[in-house]
């Protein structure tokens, strides 16, 4: 599961301008706040919805979970990873350092 | 559907082709206590089945599932969850044959029967068993009446295999559906418009089959025409990728052409928002191109300053009601990554 994997990079990485969210795109609000509970997220936790529509597919275009983008400080999507194995932490990390300059 | 995994590229094949991430047409919830003795078993089995990461364990509930029911609603997705798990994390094909071949024998509902079909047919592309797939192919088009997704299916596993001229098979049988009609006649429920960008992405699917089929075996010419024909058809997605394998296949044949620099440009945009095999695809044109993989991580960041797109605004609640605006985030690097819990 990718979600407790950003929570280190979040934590690493959030006074140098990081902002992590996660968006929950089912509206199963019940086993994502519990989910989100055992997991002990503190980053951006936002439920998918805009009236009757819905941002992630028909906004961010996202079909597939999980699927992920990293946005640079002038707001282009730089990186997008579709789908989490482990050790795409990794990768995600390099990236997120180049973002930021570091 | 139920488990589909995002490592299996068929995965995103069959949800491409349908035009977006419905897999199908969402079926009407039913109460729990409306739940039938099978459809209660199996969502209490997958249920397990996300509690654990041990393909051991997985493939197990699968096995005891279909021990009890073979013949139902869920035996295609059992049974390819299996067989996607045997053959990628176990590596015991052996056994998803025997699983595959004794369902087989057990189930009659034509649809559990095409799905458990289709098993065989994965197991004989991963396998290498090229015969067999040609013959299981043929039986099970004159069983069934073929929509556009076996076709597609087909011309996946027949590619992936390497079976060239029964991809081109599919692909040129497949092509019949690739109309606004023929989507409609599957999925009624979609609008115009809809049935309209799905019949044309399923053209590209074609071209893009049968071209690099015809580039495999050695038929450039009518390899590019097929590309060519596809291209027009094709859809992006918000970063620009094809929604299609189009532009892979049309990348790597020009790499076999020794055209690697066409490949490059073809295939750029793949290579820096799509697949992993995208940028294998450019990686070789490169090194075919320049003889080194040096200056490639370096031109490739380059690529990404100059096709990355804005991210679209949007503002959504978290789950204290307060409002997240994307706007007000300007100037910070953000990580946005959507997920599902289930």
């Amino acid at each position: 599961m990718e979600l407790p994997r950003l929570e280190p990079l979040w934590q690493k990485y959030r006074d140098q301008g990081l902002q992590v969210i996660a968006i929950e795109s089912e509206h199963d609000t019940e086993r994502a706040v519990e989910f989100i509970a055992e997991s002990n997220l503190t980053y951006h936790l936002l439920e998918d919805y805009e009236g009757d529509d819905n941002v992630v597919a028909s906004t961010l275009e996202i079909y597939g979970f999980p699927t992920s983008y990293l946005v640079d400080r002038e707001g282009r999507i730089l990186f997008s990873h579709i789908g989490f194995e482990e050790g795409d932490e990794v990768q995600m990390e390099e990236e997120i350092r180049k973002l930021l300059e570091l | 559907m139920k488990k589909q995994n995002w490592t299996w590229p068929l995965c995103f094949a069959l949800l491409a082709a349908l035009g977006c991430g419905q897999s199908e047409p969402p079926a009407a919830d039913s109460p729990a206590e409306e739940l039938s003795e099978v459809d209660q078993a199996a969502e209490e089995t997958w249920a397990i089945w996300e509690e654990t990461e041990d393909p051991e364990v997985k493939v197990g509930l699968a096995q005891d599932f279909l021990a009890r029911y073979p013949d139902s609603d869920h035996t295609g997705d059992f049974l390819s969850s299996a067989v996607y798990h045997y053959t990628e994390s176990l590596d015991r094909p052996d056994d998803a044959y025997e699983l595959v071949t004794e369902t087989l024998n057990q189930v009659e509902d034509p649809d559990a029967r095409l799905e458990t079909q289709m098993q065989l047919a994965v197991l004989h592309s991963k396998t290498g068993r090229l015969e067999e797939l040609s013959e299981l192919a043929s039986s099970m088009a004159e069983e069934h009446d073929f929509q556009f997704t076996d076709h597609l299916e087909l011309m996946e596993l027949a590619t992936e295999a390497g079976a060239w001229n029964l991809a081109i098979e599919h692909a040129e049988t497949g092509l019949a559906f690739a109309t606004p009609e023929a989507f409609k006649a599957q999925w009624p429920d979609y609008d115009d418009e809809y049935a309209a960008r799905a019949g044309r992405r399923r053209t590209a699917y074609c071209e893009a089959y049968q071209g690099w089929a015809e580039a495999n075996l050695g038929q450039f010419d009518a390899a590019l025409a097929s590309f060519t024909n596809g291209v027009e058809a094709t859809s992006y997605s918000l970063l620009g990728v094809d929604e299609t394998p189009l532009h892979l296949y049309w990348g790597q044949t020009l790499t076999l052409m020794g055209e690697p620099e066409d490949a490059m440009d073809r295939l750029s945009v793949e290579a820096l928002f799509g697949s992993k095999e995208a940028k294998q695809a450019y990686a070789e044109a490169w090194v075919a191109a320049h003889g080194t993989k040096e200056g490639l991580e370096e031109r490739l960041w380059a690529l990404r300053q100059q096709h990355a797109k804005p991210l679209p605004q949007f503002a959504l609640p978290n789950y204290e009601g307060e409002t997240f605006e994307s706007t007000e985030h300007i100037g910070d690097v953000l990580l946005i990554a959507a997920w599902n819990p289930t």
